[in-house]
């Protein structure tokens, strides 16, 4: 067993300032959590790989400011940038890639078997019945916004006819609604 | 494969491995972070003032000068929006975008205002308990108002409706079943589940609490389905407008200073009227295809005899008015006969 195999992730990460293989080893250890946590939240594999990829990115940039608090606080640290990222994901509905720029990182495209072991992390059924909690918790109007968008698959152009009311207020109630939902799984 | 052997299926994956590469890469050839260390040392040297500060802003409780959190980012938002003298931002509420702190609407009365975005936050806030979930949702499907304020968030100039008749929920459930709930315009819930296999359960919930239900075999249900009626079953008599369209219009009559005008009224689908607007159309999110109120009025009106009004279905509000002294000209607009004409006041 290596130095590495027997260090904590609190150790890995301080000591990756000075010797950046230590966040390699790191790398190793969070790749797995971070994806399933973020295609559990998008049920997408390219957008969880982006995610993940963004998310290891920020951290090795920012790396110098962690500090070791005890136990559990590289994984803390480490998702709260994951948290951000997602955030930012909500609300622009693109994956941010400034920390990938600024260290000159490649996005990586998935290929279909890459995609397929990504995906088998959702549990689609747990997911299902969440999905339906949550959206029956909705308000009124957020929800039939994204029956119609989402589910029915209509334009924004079609749907201000079933909901009478414009184009603006449709697409706002279906992205504050795409969010609460989000927001709501995330919980 | 549980979810530990999925997850660690991942580490073999070409993703992972060109990923690991990549950081692989940076450790042989990026240069070292910079160190917190550094800023330590600048603010030690920067003197006892800054120390100072830091330390008083710490001791507020504002500022952890230890912390490994990263700053949020700003919000550029706020900045898109003019500011009252209370330091309260206002304007349209703009997709994409944080919302102002009072968001523009049009108030029931056709007036121009602003909705506090608390209150409308409230509304869309998720219930707490189940209890909440149905008071939440039939309050919606009911409608409720809240009120609207001119621009300094304190004078208030009217009411906003939220929700109302022609509302319709759909939802699943957890066996399956589908579910559609609407009130009809005495203010029932009416809620209809179909399970898979076809059993139809109708219930009606009135105001007062009141429940009755009514459940249909998949048979029976289907029946119902293969033999329509002809037009959709009006909650109301075909001649009158419903009663909450009734209301609306009898409060725009006595506005409008006669409060026992006749009335007809249509939903129209059309391109926001333009036509009718000319160059005096207001600014408006609605000038696009959409459905509207056309509400056409004769009575004793100060400025003409002849009245019309646009509403939004949505919230009843006001969305465009004019007057004439001459029955409007509807021939050039396609508008089918529309019902009534009505005489407002009337039991």
């Amino acid at each position: 067993m290596g130095e590495m195999e027997l260090r904590r992730d609190e150790e890995l990460l301080a000591a990756s300032g000075d010797r950046p293989v230590h966040f390699v080893a790191l790398y190793d250890r969070t790749l797995p959590g971070l994806l399933g946590y973020f295609v559990r939240r998008t049920l997408d594999a390219q957008v969880a790989a982006d995610l993940a990829a963004e998310t290891l990115a920020e951290a090795y940039a920012s790396r110098g400011r962690f500090r070791d608090r005890g136990e559990g606080s590289a994984s803390a640290w480490l998702y709260t940038i994951a948290r951000r990222q997602f955030g930012r994901y909500l609300r622009r509905l693109r994956v941010e890639d400034a920390a990938r720029r600024r260290l000159g990182m490649e996005r990586l495209q998935l290929g279909p078997e890459d995609t397929e072991r990504i995906e088998a992390l959702i549990d689609f059924e747990h997911i299902g019945r969440q999905v339906s909690a949550a959206f029956g918790e909705l308000h009124i109007d957020q929800r039939e916004a994204l029956r119609l968008r989402v589910i029915e698959g209509k334009s924004y152009r079609e749907i201000p006819a079933g909901l009478g009311c414009g184009e603006d207020v449709v697409r706002a109630r279906v992205s504050r609604g795409l969010k609460r939902l989000a927001a709501q799984l995330d919980g | 494969m549980d979810a530990e052997d999925r997850e660690r299926k991942l580490a073999e994956t070409r993703f992972a491995a060109d990923l690991r590469s990549q950081f692989e890469a940076l450790g042989e050839r990026a240069p070292q972070p910079r160190r917190r260390r550094r800023w330590v040392v600048i603010a030690v040297a920067a003197g006892v003032a800054v120390a100072g500060l830091l330390g008083t802003v710490a001791l507020a409780g504002g500022f952890d000068p230890d912390s490994t959190q990263l700053p949020e980012p700003p919000l550029p938002a706020k900045s898109v929006y003019p500011m009252n003298a209370s330091g309260l931002t206002y304007g349209p509420d703009k997709p994409l975008v944080e919302e102002p702190d009072l968001v523009a609407v049009l108030a029931t009365n056709g007036k121009r205002g602003y909705c506090l975005k608390t209150d409308l936050d409230e509304s869309k806030q998720p219930p707490k308990t189940p209890e909440e979930a149905v008071a939440s949702n039939e309050a919606g499907l009911r409608g409720y108002t809240i009120p609207v304020y001119e621009s300094d968030g304190v004078t208030q100039i009217g009411v906003f409706q939220l929700g109302g008749p022609g509302t319709t929920m759909f939802y699943g459930t957890a066996d399956g079943s589908k579910v559609t709930k609407t009130a009809d315009a005495d203010g029932n819930i009416i809620t209809t589940t179909v399970a898979p296999d076809g059993t139809t359960n109708i219930e009606t919930k009135a105001l007062d609490g009141t429940i009755t239900t009514k459940t249909l075999t998949a048979a029976e249900a289907a029946r119902l389905k293969k033999t329509p009626s002809p037009t959709p079953t009006p909650s109301h008599e075909p001649d009158k407008p419903s009663a909450w369209l009734l209301e609306r219009m009898s409060s725009l009559a006595r506005d409008a200073g006669d409060a026992s005008a006749t009335a007809q009224w249509e939903l129209q689908w059309r391109y926001y009227l333009k036509r009718i607007e000319g160059e005096n159309a207001p600014e408006s999110p609605y000038q696009q295809w959409t459905t509207v109120w056309l509400v056409i009025m004769h009575g004793d009106f100060a400025g003409g005899v002849w009245r019309y009004w646009l509403l939004d279905p949505d919230s009843l509000n006001v969305i465009s008015q004019g007057q004439s002294s001459r029955p409007f000209d509807t021939s050039s607009h396609n508008l089918q006969p529309m019902p009534g004409p009505i005489t407002l006041g009337e039991e």
